[in-house]
């Protein structure tokens, strides 16, 4: 159960105008993990996330959702196990926050005619009451702050009742206050639900902080995988980013990277770490 | 199933659809009384021949029509909105009219019969939004910009061939300028026929999709991830919208702002989401239509004034305040 494979991608590549954006990549995400993919701008983390959830079809290789292969899947079923956040919403209308987290039920609707049943209000409902959007539920989603507005679309992905969520670039237009909350309220849905997250993620520290496994892309290939403390070295975030930085260690072994820029020198450096 | 608020708004506007109808089937030249008309319904009591006459054979198919057309025009208006992601999106303002009025006079020009001005407006205006909506996609996403650039330069260049046609005719041109500007007084039964086929499948398939169009309105990619297919819906939306205006071209003309103010308004009234909105739109249409139609007939009497001229008339002022009024809110 705990080494179960939720999401299998096996061997894929993908590009466009004879540009390759990713090679031949291949990733087994264990149930209920939380998977953090990093690496540089233009390194193909986006682009992987829509290969996986299919908006972009790969020129090879295969994605399996718990061993079905996805090509086999029609998109209903896809949407039924696979959510979705994106980074910023392209919503181009005034719908409520209600009507926007009534839509993640859209790929459970039985009949057309009917539309959203008593069912799918009330587990719109319950996931409104658990992520405290209560007070929103009449407005205007396109009214919110960005933090209140990322949280009705992580609610929207919820309501599809996935079983593995994807995210992209989450916390990017977030302050650290609300970036933190909506990467612990997925923290704790892998923990405590089973649920399978996937975020492609820039902040390193965040990234240490919360997920279980983190995966580096450089150059459009894997380089590195592995739980944070054990790919978070220096030598490796050099060679992904190009960049010095120290490692701290928190008392839980969670590892702090600390960019070493040209107006701190190497002891005040030395000195922050012991203090994280 | 819509909320409360939609049915309570959709309720309202037939009440008051079936009231504006009662009105202007009554009211006209000749004043013929209500009671004639449910007289003539009910087969129950005496009506003068020439009231039957001008009830059935005239003022009930337009009405009709008029119901009909401004349901066409609504509803599409709705949907071209909702598929480009744009609020001003009608399909008058980004050239699916002007194209299907090019059609058409094409077929008056090839000395084609009534029915053929049907089958060009729809092929044309089919071709003209798919040469639209491919030329303002740009990486999966509709530019809003490149869409109201080539909608108003389509609609400029076949709106030019439509002027040269005129010229070209000479006397015979009236005929197209009264359908540049909008006619309701060719109705028929025949017609109401006609295009209440495509008017019902429309309806039927824009509201069968309603929560696929609310999908639509938060971008391809998450509409995707809801489990539609993006690019198959909007072709198909795009197809019907342009069927339905097609229609309402070829048979009452051009009739501006319909398609725009009557699904703006609404959402002032029940809000953006399509469940709620396609009911009170497609009624609000109707009836808006008829009003106009009403006072086309009427407000010069004996002189028709063409119908676009009413509906530009009340529909851009109406317009205006509604975008101050919403400038307000933000």
């Amino acid at each position: 159960m705990i080494n179960e494979t939720s999401l299998k991608v096996s061997d894929l590549s993908f590009g466009y105008d004879n540009k390759s954006i990713l090679k031949e990549i291949s990733l087994n995400v264990r149930k209920g993990k939380f998977y953090g993919i990093l690496g540089p701008n233009g390194s193909g983390k986006s682009t992987l996330l829509k290969n996986v959830m299919r908006y972009l079809i790969p020129d090879e290789g295969e994605i399996y959702l718990f061993n079905e292969s996805i090509k086999n899947m029609n998109r209903k079923s896809v949407a039924k196990k696979m959510g979705f956040v994106p980074q910023k919403s392209e919503m181009s209308m005034a719908l409520t926050v209600y009507e926007t987290i009534l839509m993640g039920r859209l790929p459970h609707i039985k009949s057309q005619w009917e539309g959203y049943t008593e069912k799918d209000r009330r587990i719109v409902n319950n996931v409104i009451n658990s992520l405290g959007l209560e007070e929103f539920k009449d407005r205007i989603a396109l009214s919110l702050s960005g933090g209140e507005f990322q949280k009705v679309l992580l609610a929207r992905a919820l309501v599809q009742k996935p079983e593995i969520l994807l995210l992209d670039e989450p916390t990017s237009n977030l302050d650290m206050n609300h970036a933190v909350e909506l990467m612990s309220l997925i923290k704790m849905m892998t923990k405590n639900n089973g649920l399978t997250a996937v975020a492609v993620l820039h902040d390193l520290n965040l990234a240490a902080l919360f997920c279980d496994e983190v995966v580096f892309l450089k150059n459009n290939e894997l380089k590195y995988t592995g739980c944070p403390k054990a790919v978070f070295k220096r030598e490796i975030i050099k060679d992904i980013y190009g960049l010095d930085v120290y490692i701290a260690e928190c008392d839980e072994g969670i590892p702090y990277v600390i960019p070493k820029c040209t107006h701190m020198n190497e002891e005040i450096c030395q000195r922050i770490c012991k203090c994280v | 199933m819509v909320l409360r608020s939609s049915k309570v708004a959709s309720v309202v506007l037939l009440i008051i659809l079936v009231t504006v109808f009662l009105i202007t089937i009554s009211i006209g030249t000749v004043r013929i009384p209500v009671e004639d008309f449910f007289k003539i319904v009910f087969n129950n009591g005496e009506v003068r021949n020439s009231y039957r006459k001008i009830l059935l054979d005239i003022r009930i198919p337009r009405a009709i029509m008029a119901i009909l057309v401004g349901m066409m025009l609504s509803s599409s208006g709705t949907v071209v909105q909702a598929v480009f992601q744009n609020p001003l999106a009608d399909p008058y303002i980004i050239g699916i009219s002007a194209s299907a009025v090019f059609g058409a006079v094409l077929a008056f020009l090839l000395g084609l019969g009534d029915i053929y001005y049907g089958i060009f407006a729809f092929v044309i205006s089919v071709f003209v939004s798919f040469l639209i909506f491919r030329l303002s996609n740009f990486k999966g996403k509709v530019n809003t910009s490149t869409l109201l650039i080539i909608g108003i330069a389509i609609s400029s260049f076949l709106g030019a061939f439509t002027s040269f046609a005129m010229y070209a005719i000479g006397e015979d041109s009236y005929k197209i300028m009264v359908w540049t500007m909008g006619f309701l007084g060719g109705a028929s039964w025949t017609k109401v026929g006609i295009i209440s086929v495509p008017l019902l499948f429309a309806v039927v398939y824009f509201i069968f999709h309603r929560n696929d169009l609310d999908a639509i309105m938060m971008g391809e990619q998450e509409a995707h991830s809801l489990g539609v297919n993006v690019s198959k819906l909007k072709k198909r939306l795009l197809i019907v919208s342009s069927l339905i205006v097609a229609f309402s071209v070829a048979f009452t003309g051009m009739i501006g702002f319909v398609g725009l103010i009557i699904p703006h308004t609404m959402r002032l009234i029940v809000g953006y989401s399509n469940t709620k909105l396609l009911l009170p739109t497609i009624l609000a249409g109707g009836t808006f239509l008829l009003f106009s139609d009403t006072l086309a007939r009427n407000v010069l009497s004996p002189t028709e004034i063409p119908i676009g001229v009413v509906t530009a008339f009340f529909g851009a002022p109406f317009f205006i305040y509604l975008a101050f009024k919403a400038r307000r809110k933000v």
